[in-house]
């Protein structure tokens, strides 16, 4: 991971994670959708990141989320294994041969860039859900809950991957 | 027996070693859950600290931040609890030096202050050389000519026109507008005039016997239908008379600092009162009458 992508990752974690703090987790779009902007950084982690580094860096991301928003283990929990599993579900998409230090967005992967963080979502969100209604489990109401943040979540994620892909084919 | 535990034991190692990252997510979905499910000491500690220290800075921060992005709103709402206070302090002035002149009882009752509505100075425009001020407030927020524009440290002007929405203000410092005003502790009274944009303010028409020095408090007199006395309006700068046109008169004429910064004027006090048409029908009358 070369260093610009360290910087990067490292300047978009801090400002993700205090927007998600301050304004999206108080928020609560119609009592049920949270907007999850946060596992959009795992699309910041470059395509050739290996799982242990996937695994590390989701979990420090998690961790740092808990602790502001006093729920330890919470989001470190479902976050590290979105972040392991983006290895397995981002593997079938690349080419080979194709430079592994470049991010996963439209620039390097087209649509299925979006398609890769819906999966991503997806996991972070059923297992967010699943441990947030804990032993209160109660299927119709987890799944209304997820199904309402993971629509918000993904569409404020693609915003922020558009952005990017501005960015990148700017340059 | 030996060699085959040691051969079993490098196996699993080798086997961990090949699936290590599998391992890694087990151990730290593992701690993950423990401290959330858990509530032993660590987690409460681990909230602690992170309340106390991490948390509780991080917010502050974040909190700081808010207010600075409410500023404007908290700016707005610190001026309509201004206006409410100095509305409340001249109404309470009022009352008491009403209740100590028994015989304008009748006066009190008509020109009793309702309340002050706070507007953004939106333009200035200066019509032939005199300056007006439009304002964001109008007939819908109970602005009617005649009403009698504060800012926060003295006296403005008049409102001349009223739309719905807005309203044109003329100021002190516009030619066309004279206000009787008095030097405070002292009684003596005249009237404020400009002589255009950018020139001095003067205060005319004193007794040239009256000892006025530069520093005194020019207040408004309340000989006015729209101004109740006491208003700050400015002090007197200097008893020097140079650059004035026609100063030399039967009366003194002193050079008035006007306490209303009119370069940076951006909001505005006007205060909604009792319409006074009544008191003026009848001395227009009176003039009638004598002519």
């Amino acid at each position: 991971m070369s260093i610009v992508n360290t910087l990067r990752l490292l300047l978009a974690s801090v400002i993700v994670l205090a927007i998600q703090v301050a304004v999206l987790s108080p928020m609560s779009l119609l009592g049920v959708a949270v907007p999850h902007l946060y596992p959009v950084l795992l699309m910041l982690i470059p395509v050739g990141a290996r799982p242990i580094r996937l695994l590390w860096i989701s979990f420090t991301i998690g961790m740092l989320l808990d602790m502001l928003l006093l729920t330890p283990g919470l989001h470190a929990s479902a976050l590290t294994l979105a972040g392991f599993l983006r290895y397995y579900f981002l593997s079938p998409m690349l080419d080979r041969g194709g430079n592994l230090d470049v991010l996963p967005t439209f620039a390097s992967l087209g649509a299925r860039a979006y398609f890769l963080y819906a999966e991503v979502l997806i996991v972070h969100h059923i297992v967010l859900y699943a441990l947030d209604m804990g032993l209160h489990f109660d299927f119709v109401t987890m799944s209304m809950r997820c199904v309402a943040g993971l629509l918000v979540s993904y569409a404020l994620g693609v915003l922020v991957m558009l952005l990017l892909s501005i960015r990148a084919n700017r340059r | 027996m030996r060699s085959f535990n040691i051969h079993r034991v490098r196996k699993l190692l080798d086997f961990i070693f090949a699936h290590k990252h599998w391992v890694i997510l087990l151990l730290l979905e593992a701690f993950s859950l423990i401290l959330f499910v858990g509530d032993g000491a660590y987690r409460k500690g681990l909230r602690l600290y992170a309340y106390s220290h991490v948390s509780g800075r991080i917010n502050e921060v974040l909190s700081k931040a808010r207010d600075y992005l409410n500023l404007h709103e908290q700016n707005e709402y610190l001026l309509h609890e201004k206006a409410r206070l100095e509305s409340e302090l001249i109404t309470l002035k009022r009352s008491i030096s009403d209740r100590d002149a028994e015989s304008i009882q009748l006066m009190r009752d008509t020109t009793s202050v309702t309340e002050y509505v706070v507007a953004r100075v939106v333009n200035q425009i200066s019509h032939l050389g005199d300056v007006y001020y439009m304002i964001n407030r109008g007939r819908s927020s109970g602005i009617a000519p005649d009403m009698a524009v504060l800012s926060e440290s003295g006296v403005v002007g008049i409102v001349l026109e009223a739309s719905n929405r807005y309203a044109i203000v003329i100021p002190v410092i516009n030619t066309q507008l004279r206000l009787s005003s008095s030097i405070k502790g002292k009684g003596y009274q005249g009237q404020l005039t400009t002589q255009g944009l950018h020139r001095p303010t003067i205060l005319g028409g004193l007794p040239l016997h009256a000892d006025i020095m530069p520093g005194d408090t020019v207040v408004t007199s309340g000989y006015s239908y729209i101004f109740p006395e006491g208003l700050m309006v400015g002090v007197v700068e200097e008893n020097s008379l140079d650059g004035i046109d026609h100063a030399a008169s039967a009366f003194g004429t002193y050079r008035i600092r006007l306490a209303t910064d009119f370069e940076r004027l951006s909001y505005v006090y006007v205060r909604i009162s009792t319409p006074m048409s009544e008191a003026m029908d009848l001395e227009r009358s009176l003039v009638e009458k004598s002519l």
